[in-house]
């Protein structure tokens, strides 16, 4: 029963830990990013691919990798996201898919498609008793009650954060305020595929990534982000975590066969319930 | 100035209407001027989605194939169509009607069964042979004419397995972790052959085949007190991440892996001793010495990367049409009858068709050693359930 726990609470922190980057950018620019889970596995396999075939060393790798995929965010939210902000929500669905497909389909012509792995940060596992948990787990969970952390302060304690707030939350009034809305929103997209980076550098040892992983985990992690409430931080946390308990304990106790079907009756059931999530806020229309 | 351009267009058309043979059904077939016998062949090969690993190592194994047989002069076998059947089933049905359309003497399948079943109607009515990799043991059943099957269907491979595990190795809690494809579906094969034992399947979980943890299920396997766990899941990617799992949560008992489990790439992605100790059923490529290194260093040489069995297979395939062609047989008809007749040893092993149009027979049971290597344990000839080794 300990050893599904912390299971699933490891596999919820992949989600969380990607799930919140997904939020920024909702936050942000009001798109759903589907182009997000694909972020999470080109920083996964870039990470593994440097390792494997250049040689670099996998820490340098950790800290390299998330930082360079802060400029990607900027050139998204100039190129992709702000020339559709302003036109329609489907527009701006569109172009995450195809961005979404974009990258996809250069990690297969460069990556090529094999499966890509990286040696985990530390090796082994935490013993207490008799019962253990992988090193990796550990450390996935950490930095993700860390990110976590960062986040909450970055956006809640600091000038910065709350330009960025403002620019996401009433624009015209930012703007009319001295906030450069524009720049504030690339840099809350700079920090969402960052954090992507991020997830997928530490998910790489744990998770294989291949070309294609983006669209299953991001299905999940808009599972994740709806059941918690779309657009809350705090909601991407408890909805991740949720559901990786609930994907663990599933397969363990019903069946492996039923997981995705219960996953998805859970979400029929909670938009039923709660349209806005468990932490959302209720929208009213005028 | 126009009509100089208009002019240069309309000479252009005629040489590229020449190049293209335009020659009516069958194209350019029979033999070139001066070079070697010719036929046409098209490619239709999962080249992206989960399965791309198999596909781009199966195209490279066959463009090898066709570069030695022009070199050697020996057949001059044209890729008049090279497709992609992406991940989608009417994707690959499109791609094959896209492939045939350019009239091929033969067209290379791709691995996953569900595909060439969505294919099958269309390869009967276009009675052009085609060869493929996939396991889905219905494929070449119900009065089969045109597919041929270059790898064991899974129904081999299960029965040399349960063989080799229950009645060599005497387990009796066996549990089993398949995939959501036809390949996975193949695992009720495998319970048949436990329940002919009189033996239960203690624990029995499916995957996604893009599936990122399977911690629920390998903790209800090592609850269940499975000896022993079959993993029928066929791409590498659940595959390692099962054998990891199962590894990482410290389960004892014996592994047995899918043939997927033989391709580098899938190795790539376990250390040693997560890869130490597996079984797997299949094709064995030695590439120790003989005809397999040379095939293996030539691979090596033109992609960068190590041949899996896959390639190794349609490697052989080409080479077993380029010494048809050779002999003057050009046309589906001439190859179909080929492939029916096939006697041919090739990297890869024996190759001769059944009634059924399944090229190969005996199953390798390969155990996992030091260094990732695997070795031959026991052959075992499926058909005739002799056994040697």
């Amino acid at each position: 029963m300990v050893d599904l726990l912390a299971a699933g609470i490891a596999l919820g922190s992949i989600y969380v830990l990607a799930g919140l980057g997904f939020v920024l950018v909702h936050n942000a620019t009001g798109a759903v990013n589907f182009a997000h889970g694909d972020l999470v596995v080109l920083g996964g396999m870039t990470a593994a691919a440097l390792v494997s075939t250049l040689g670099v060393s996998p820490i340098l790798v950790a800290v390299c990798v998330p930082i360079l995929m802060f400029p990607l965010g900027l050139a998204l939210e100039t190129f992709a996201f702000r020339p559709l902000r302003t036109k329609n929500f489907s527009a701006a669905f569109t172009i995450s898919i195809a961005i979404s497909v974009i990258v996809s389909n250069v990690l297969l012509l460069t990556l090529g498609p094999e499966a890509r792995t990286l040696a985990p940060l530390k090796e082994g596992r935490l013993q207490i008793g008799s019962f253990g948990v992988p090193w990796q787990s550990v450390l996935i969970v950490l930095l993700t009650v860390v990110m976590v952390a960062f986040q909450w302060w970055l956006f809640q304690r600091t000038v910065l954060g709350f330009k960025l707030r403002a620019a996401a939350q009433d624009p015209e009034t930012a703007r009319l305020m001295g906030i450069p809305v524009n720049r504030m929103t690339s840099v809350t997209v700079g920090v969402a595929v960052t954090y992507a980076g991020i997830a997928g550098v530490l998910l790489a040892p744990v998770v294989l990534l291949s070309s294609g992983s983006g669209s299953s985990l991001i299905l999940k992690l808009y599972v994740a982000v709806v059941i918690g409430g779309f657009g809350s931080a705090i909601g991407a946390v408890i909805g991740g975590l949720s559901l990786g308990l609930l994907e663990v304990f599933t397969a363990s106790y019903v069946s492996s066969s039923y997981v995705n079907a219960i996953i998805f009756a859970l979400l029929f059931a909670v938009l039923l319930a709660r349209p806005q999530g468990i932490l959302g806020r209720t929208e009213v229309r005028v | 100035m126009r009509k100089q351009w208009k002019g240069t267009l309309a000479v252009m058309t005629a040489l590229a209407l020449a190049g293209t043979g335009c020659g009516g059904p069958g194209g350019a077939t029979g033999k070139g001027e001066g070079g070697p016998p010719m036929a046409n062949i098209a490619t239709v090969l999962t080249m992206s989605g989960f399965a791309a690993v198999f596909g781009q190592q199966q195209k490279s194994g066959i463009d090898l194939a066709v570069e030695k047989l022009r070199t050697d002069k020996v057949a001059d076998l044209k890729v008049v169509a090279a497709e992609d059947t992406g991940a989608a089933n009417a994707t690959a049905l499109n791609a094959y009607r896209k492939a045939v359309a350019q009239e091929p003497a033969v067209v290379f399948g791709p691995i996953l069964g569900t595909m060439v079943l969505a294919m099958r109607g269309e390869i009967d009515r276009n009675s052009i042979p085609l060869i493929t990799t996939a396991a889905t043991t219905s494929l070449t059943q119900n009065n089969n004419k045109n597919i041929f099957r270059n790898f064991a269907n899974s129904s081999m491979t299960i029965k040399a397995t349960a063989q080799f595990a229950f009645d060599k190795q005497g387990l009796k809690k066996p549990a089993i972790l398949a995939d959501n494809t036809s390949f996975g579906s193949d695992a009720a094969l495998l319970r048949a052959e436990i329940t002919k034992r009189g033996l239960k399947a203690v624990a029995d979980e499916s995957a996604d085949t893009t599936a990122t943890d399977v911690t629920g299920q390998v903790s209800r396997i090592i609850r269940s007190g499975a000896d022993s766990v079959f993993l029928q899941l066929l791409t590498g990617s659940p595959l390692a991440l099962a054998v990891k799992t199962l590894r990482s949560n410290g389960f004892t008992g014996q592994i047995y892996a899918a043939p997927g489990m033989t391709s580098p790439s899938t190795l790539d992605l376990l250390s040693e001793s997560e890869a130490k100790d597996i079984y797997s059923a299949g094709l064995a490529l030695d590439t120790t010495g003989g005809a397999g290194a040379d095939f293996a260093a030539a691979f090596k040489q033109k992609y960068g990367k190590d041949p899996d069995i896959y390639a190794a297979v349609m490697y052989d395939s080409v080479m077993l049409l380029g010494k048809a062609v050779s002999e003057g047989k050009s046309t589906a008809a001439d190859l179909r009858a080929a492939l029916q007749d096939a006697n041919y040893t090739g990297v890869s092993g024996v190759f001769h068709s059944d009634a059924e149009g399944n090229l190969v027979h005996t199953v390798s049971i390969l155990k996992f050693g030091d260094g990732k290597k695997a070795s031959v344990d026991q052959d075992i000839d499926v058909q005739t359930e002799a056994t040697n080794g």
